[in-house]
C-alpha cells in the first residue's frame, strides 16, 4: 500500500523530471564542451601551422588564433570567398566571413559540385563563395568532403570584409 | 456555561469577506502589474533579440551549411558527422538561448495577464 502510494506520489514525479532534466543538462553540456574542444584544438592547431600554411604570422603567432569575431574557427566546415587555388597541390585558400583564412585539402574522394553538376578543382574561379564541410587535420587545414559552389551574391547582401573592392 | 460563550459581533462575517476580496483584488493588481511590465519588457527586447539571432544566424553560416541538406542531401546523408558537427559549431547558442528566453517571457507574461485581467473582471463585475 505504502509503496503504491509512493509511486504515485508527486515527489517520485518530481524526482524523475528532475533527473530527467538533469540528464538533458548533462548531454547538452558534455556536447558543448566536446564541440567547443573541437574548435580550439583547429585554431590552436591553425594558428600553430600558420606560418606553414600561409607563410608569415598574422597579427603575430598565437595573437589572432581566435578570428576577428573572437570566436573559435569552425573545424568541419568553412564558407566564404575563394581567394587562392593552387590546383597541383589541390589547396583552396577560403576567407570566411570574420577574415579568416582557412586551406582547403581537396582529395580524390572530394565532391565539388556548381548548381547541379559535378566539377573539378580546374573549374574553380578566384572570389567564388563556397560551402564547405570536411574534417580537420593535424596542420590546420580542413580536408573537404563537400564543396558547394554557391550562386554569385548580390555585393549589397555581402559582410563588408567579403564584399570585392 | 452559557456565559463563556462569546457572541461575534454583527457583520463580521460579511467585513472578513470584504476584506478577503480586498486582498484578493490587492493581489490581482499587483500580479497584473508585475506582469504587464514583464511584457513591455520582453516585447522590447523581441525584436533586438531576433535582430541579434538573424545576424548571428548569417554570420556564422548556419543557414548557408543548413542549406546544403537541400541541394546535396545524398552527399550531407553520407557524411553526416562532419555535417552535424559543423551545424553545432556554427549554431548561435547564445543569441538562441536569448531568443528562447524573451518568447518564452512574452508567452508566460500574456498566459498569466489574461488569466488575472479575466480574475479582475470577474471580481468587479
Amino acid at each position: 500500500m505504502k509503496i503504491d502510494n509512493f509511486l504515485q506520489s508527486k515527489l517520485l514525479k518530481g524526482v524523475i523530471i528532475g533527473v530527467g532534466i538533469f540528464a538533458v543538462l548533462t548531454l547538452v553540456f558534455s556536447l558543448g564542451v566536446f564541440v567547443g574542444l573541437e574548435k580550439a584544438e583547429y585554431s590552436f592547431r591553425w594558428a600553430d601551422q600558420y606560418h606553414r600554411n600561409f607563410g608569415g604570422p598574422q597579427g603575430g603567432f598565437l595573437g589572432d588564433f581566435m578570428g576577428a569575431n573572437r570566436d573559435f574557427a569552425n573545424a568541419n566546415g568553412s564558407f566564404g570567398q575563394i581567394i587562392n587555388i593552387d590546383a597541383p597541390s589541390k589547396i583552396l585558400t577560403v576567407k570566411d566571413v570574420s577574415n579568416v583564412e582557412n586551406n582547403i585539402l581537396v582529395g580524390d574522394k572530394t565532391i565539388i559540385i556548381y548548381q547541379r553538376k559535378n566539377i573539378k578543382i580546374s573549374d574553380l574561379k578566384v572570389d567564388e563563395n563556397v560551402v564547405i564541410i570536411g574534417e580537420p587535420d593535424n596542420y590546420g587545414q580542413i580536408q573537404a568532403k563537400l564543396i558547394r559552389v554557391m550562386p554569385p551574391i548580390l555585393k549589397d547582401s555581402l559582410p563588408s570584409n567579403l564584399n570585392p573592392q | 456555561m452559557n456565559s463563556f460563550l462569546i457572541e461575534p459581533p454583527t457583520g463580521l462575517f460579511e467585513k472578513i469577506i470584504k476584506r478577503i476580496h480586498k486582498e484578493e483584488r490587492i493581489l490581482i493588481l499587483r500580479r497584473v502589474i508585475i506582469f504587464s511590465t514583464t511584457l513591455i519588457i520582453s516585447l522590447i527586447g523581441l525584436f533586438p533579440s531576433f535582430n541579434l539571432l538573424l545576424s548571428d544566424f548569417n554570420n556564422s553560416g548556419f543557414l548557408k551549411f543548413l542549406s546544403l541538406l537541400f541541394s546535396d542531401f545524398s552527399v550531407v546523408a553520407t557524411y553526416w558527422q562532419s555535417f552535424t558537427m559543423i551545424l553545432l559549431e556554427t549554431l548561435p547558442a547564445v543569441s538562441l538561448a536569448l531568443f528562447l528566453t524573451v518568447i518564452l517571457t512574452l508567452l508566460q507574461s500574456v498566459k498569466s495577464l489574461t488569466r488575472d485581467v479575466k480574475k479582475v473582471i470577474r471580481v468587479t463585475a
